[in-house]
């Protein structure tokens, strides 16, 4: 019975972080084209050699699967993010009640997984965050849990799918090759690794399939994407932008809601929890190398972003889980604890009160959001903007041109329009003039005087000036009005414009 | 290991304080209030009377101090900035010499003083010329003399040292509660009655010589004291503007951006006080006084519109003893010996991984107020140096005749290493800017200056030199600030000024004469 409560809690707690989240968060620009790119599944292109798609391919079959079964829409892409995320959350509890043999502490994890503002802010979105960190966890966790037989490859399966969703995490291998050698000594230790080995091989062959129809096109969209992406710095370029970003993450250099407080703190105890097994001469978890090796992972990308930190964000609530159970074990060596047991719940049961009262500030960011004129209104980045938008490019889609031309292609999710061409990812245009014209066409990217072309042509008749133009926004007006299309419908500040045949 | 000696251990401790405040007093960039204050300083040197014959907001102590100071020592910004940095120094010695004798433990009272010595509130703010540094360490004086030996004295020394800090700054006033609880539960009885007595002879020791200030004429007294910082909300009341509270909070603790370092190593503070408080609360013990001055302090600090980070520097030094406090509690409650070790030892590494955080982002802050960045077209930080500010001190100098040595300038720093007198009326460099919220009539009674007033000045050619370098705006500095240098320049020309010379973004005017 207390286990049913204990469980049905967990998802409660998950549920209600998750769930509604999903539902009301703003979009994230990335969304419209890793949903675009499902979408397009569905209709049978392949990704890199029928569009540019800019990872691993997993996740855009994933997606394309679940909407297949549960329509393709917006809501019905987060409602998969959301159970992915408390996947994940039910995984975080189940390997701390695990390794600290404490329901309590698996509860505490819980929570701090569920209050984290880098977590529910990201995870329910449609991107590879969720999905990737989720089988990353698996594959981490499977070693403990797994059935004896057959963990090993499973731990490789999971770690292959995650990199199969976001390539950059195939740096874990390391650290579960070497945790396999160190659970099963000698010749078993090799066995164990062809195991590993095994599943890993198996998740990532169906890579091979996309590297073989080109291998040039392939790589470029998996890795030349990213590294054009930082402007001509490299792909791990711009030092100054990695030590801004860490510096926001550890509040010294602004920061970014609760959660730079958040992992602040949990930097801060991840980092006292390797001191002491350091000075304990005490042996570190697979976790804890895992949480190093994806923090040092997340911050070489070139712009890195915070909302990356997710990726380690669930080793580290296990390695803080580790630290109070390594605390109470040395507490219960001692004779008479009390007084310092009950003084160190209330320093707890604060900080874990202070990360969850911080949470609301990133719910507040990214549900209600303020706007920053006069290129940035909130409004225009909420779903239900979007979908009416989506109705009236339906509704004013002609019956013999079903393609539209959007700088941003969310607003194509669940309508009966297709999109132009080279569109389907949103910085494809942006990212054009670091590639050679010849490039621009193999790798299925657009350029701005194609783009003008399309529009002076006509090749779409409907054309949405929405989100994600910047100050390019009247240029692309004048180029629409100039072609004579005429503004048909306005939503917030996305207009739509229509172009007619002249009787 | 044999353990230093006491005295070596305040020896080494005094070296480390100085090394933080003393090179920060001469590296960090102005802030615009220092002009203010200097200039008030200077003045009363020369005879002036605060509040009667110049405006001056805050009560009266700060520029009879840095006044008798630089009447001493020399009249410059490196002099006044040394005297801010030995009362940080103090006041690191005072914060040391208190959390030992609260918790008997050496080694928290020299962590305690290494948080503070790396506290970007303390490091940037304190060494300022402001009023800061002094009755922060007034107000930790008269908490912590109260567990000095001096029985017969050290209830009035309290008061003393209350008053004091509220002869510099009003709003210290809201420890007395603290205080003087905390003295009738101490000496229980009549006994508490009478010692009360003498803490409040203290206060009234220390409120005697504003009393002539205050008889004089109460109203200008009370304006500079309370009136100007009612109407520097912008019409909002002295505790308005409820948004702008919430975000310095919010800012404070690093969930709307964050004041550099500051931000996080407040954060941590506030976090380490609650613990002690909710620890202290649950187990029925008693809070230390230093708690509720904090949380008094931190009260008042928000209550002002605006309400600016900086004023967390003054419940600095209790809520570090309150975080050492609580260390010691724990520490306290572990049991002694070998069994204890582990713990003891995991513990530690907690403490010391938050420690080294808390110390090692300091530079951040550092960095911030020494080095700075330029905000363009606004602000250039080389125009807020020390050395810029003296070159144009000494061009000033150049550049006054003989027979007229006013200068206008819309920020009174220029003149405080200058022969040159600043034009009555904008010594500080707020009054033309609060002008607007008043009446013709008060602008005049309280020593402020109206545009009407600064612009016929120049038309006049009251003064043959004039500076346009910082803090000019054309309105009141709020949300929306403009560089009100282009209309000052073409008023400026139009009268008959030509720019003679331009240190950094500063030029300076002359008018050659009939």
């Amino acid at each position: 019975m207390a286990r049913r409560l204990t469980w049905a809690l967990v998802l409660s707690i998950l549920g209600a972080a998750f769930l509604p989240v999903a539902f009301v968060r703003m979009v994230d620009s990335d969304e419209g084209a890793f949903l675009i790119a499902s979408d397009l599944v569905l209709h049978g292109k392949l990704p890199y050699h029928d569009f540019s798609y800019q990872h691993t391919p997993l996740m855009a079959y994933l997606y394309a699967a679940w909407m297949k079964l549960f329509g393709v829409s917006w809501y019905s892409g987060r409602l998969l993010s959301a159970l992915l995320a408390i996947a994940l959350g039910v995984a975080v509890y189940r390997q701390v009640v695990r390794v600290t043999g404490r329901v309590g502490v698996g509860l505490l994890a819980t929570i701090l997984f569920a209050a984290s503002g880098v977590g529910f802010s990201w995870y329910p979105t449609v991107k590879t965050l969720g999905l990737a960190t989720l089988l990353l966890f698996l594959s981490y966790s499977v070693l403990d849990w797994g059935p004896p037989r057959a963990k090993y490859f499973l731990s490789g399966l999971f770690l292959g799918l995650s990199v199969d969703t976001r390539i950059y995490v195939i740096v874990v291998l390391l650290v579960l090759a070497i945790e396999v050698v160190r659970r099963e000594p000698g010749r078993t230790g090799l066995r164990q690794l062809g195991w590993l080995v095994g599943g890993l091989a198996l998740a990532l062959a169906p890579n091979l399939f996309f590297f073989l129809i080109d291998p040039d096109t392939f790589v470029f969209n998996v890795v030349g994407h990213h590294v054009i992406r930082s402007g001509g710095v490299g792909a791990v370029g711009d030092l100054w932008q990695k030590a801004s970003t860490v510096l926001l993450l550890l509040t010294v250099h602004g920061s970014e809601g609760a959660t730079s407080l958040q992992f602040t703190i949990l930097f801060v105890l991840n980092l006292a929890f390797v001191v002491s097994r350091l000075a304990f001469r005490e042996r570190f978890p697979p976790s804890t190398s895992i949480t190093l090796l994806l923090l040092l992972v997340s911050i070489l990308p070139t712009p890195t972003f915070t909302q990356y930190v997710c990726l380690p964000l669930p080793f580290m609530i296990v390695n803080v889980a580790l630290l109070i159970v390594d605390l109470e074990r040395e507490l219960k060596a001692v004779a008479d604890t009390t007084a310092v047991r009950r003084r160190l719940q209330h320093v707890l049961w604060l900080l874990v009160g202070l990360y969850v009262v911080a949470a609301p500030a990133d719910l507040y960011r990214f549900i209600v959001g303020w706007d920053a004129p006069p290129l940035h209104h909130v409004d225009d980045w909420k779903l239900p903007t979007i979908r009416r938008v989506a109705r009236a490019i339906d509704e004013e889609l002609p019956a013999d041109n079903a393609t539209v031309i959007t700088w941003w292609p969310g607003y194509v999710i669940g309508t009966k329009a297709s999109i132009l061409p080279g569109l389907e990812n949103h910085l494809n245009l942006w990212y054009s003039p670091a590639l050679t014209a010849e490039e621009i066409g193999r790798y299925h990217y657009i350029s701005a005087p194609a783009l003008a072309w399309h529009i002076a042509h006509h090749t779409a008749r409907v054309a949405v000036l929405g989100i994600f133009l910047f100050d390019t926004k009247p240029r692309w007006r004048q180029v629409l009005v100039d072609a004579g299309y005429v503004m048909v419908r306005q939503i917030g500040d996305t207009e739509i414009y229509r172009w007619d045949r002249r009787p | 290991m044999a353990r230093p000696s006491l005295s070596l251990t305040y020896l080494v401790l005094a070296v480390v304080l100085a090394a933080v405040f003393i090179p920060m007093s001469i590296a960090r960039i102005a802030d615009s209030d220092e002009g203010a204050y200097l200039i008030a300083a200077k003045l009363v040197m020369q005879g002036k009377l605060l509040y009667h014959d110049f405006s001056y907001p805050q009560m009266p102590l700060l520029p009879y101090l840095y006044g008798a100071w630089m009447k001493l020592f020399g009249v410059s910004w490196y002099s006044a900035r040394l005297l801010s940095a030995a009362f940080a120094v103090a006041l690191g010695l005072a914060l040391f010499r208190q959390v030992l004798h609260l918790t008997r433990d050496r080694r928290i009272a020299v962590l305690a003083t290494v948080a503070f010595a790396s506290s970007g509130l303390a490091a940037v703010w304190y060494p300022a010329v402001k009023t800061f540094v002094f009755p922060t360490l007034m107000l930790f004086l008269a908490w912590a003399v109260l567990d000095s030996g001096w029985q017969r004295w050290k209830y009035f020394l309290s008061g003393l040292f209350l008053g004091l800090a509220v002869a510099t700054r009003i709003y210290a006033l809201v420890a007395v509660f603290v205080l003087a609880i905390e003295v009738v539960r101490r000496e229980p009885g009549r006994n508490g009655a009478r010692q009360l007595g003498w803490f409040a002879a203290g206060l009234g020791v220390a409120f005697l010589p504003m009393l002539p200030l205050f008889l004089i004429d109460p109203d200008t007294f009370v304006f500079n004291v309370i009136g100007h910082h009612v109407i520097r909300s912008g019409g909002l009341g002295a505790v308005g503007d409820f948004s702008q509270k919430v975000s310095a909070v919010l800012l404070l603790l690093t969930l709307v951006g964050s004041e550099g370092a500051t931000s996080l190593q407040f954060t941590i503070l506030l976090f380490l006080n609650a613990a002690l408080g909710v620890s202290r609360l649950i187990m029925r013990e008693r809070l230390p006084p230093s708690a509720p001055i904090a949380a008094l302090l931190l009260l008042v600090s928000v209550m002002l519109t605006p309400t600016y980070p900086q004023y967390a520097c003054i419940p600095l030094p209790f809520m570090i003893v309150n975080a050492a406090l609580l260390a010691a509690d724990i520490v306290k409650a572990l049991p002694s010996g070998i069994a204890g070790t582990g713990a003891r030892r995991k513990l530690g590494h907690v403490a010391a991984v938050l420690l080294a955080l808390y110390v090692l982002v300091v530079p951040v802050d550092l960095s911030l107020f020494i080095v700075g960045r330029d905000v363009p077209p606004m602000i250039r930080v080389d125009d807020w140096k020390i050395p810029t500010i003296n070159r144009v001190a000494r061009a000033i100098d150049e550049a006054v005749p003989a027979g007229n040595p006013v200068v206008i300038t819309w920020w009174p720093g220029y003149l405080i290493e200058s022969k040159a007198s600043i034009l009555p009326h904008t010594e500080n460099h707020l009054n033309l800017y609060y002008s607007f919220e008043m009446s013709p009539s008060d602008v005049g009674r309280y020593n402020y200056i109206s545009i009407f007033e600064l612009i016929d000045h120049i038309r006049r050619h009251k003064a043959n030199v004039v500076v346009l370098g910082l803090f000019v705006f054309d309105g009141r500095p709020g949300s929306q600030v403009y560089d009100g240098k282009p209309l000052y320049r073409r008023l400026l020309a139009e009268s008959g000024y030509t720019l003679v010379r331009r240190i950094g973004d500063t030029e300076i005017y002359r008018w050659p004469g009939a």
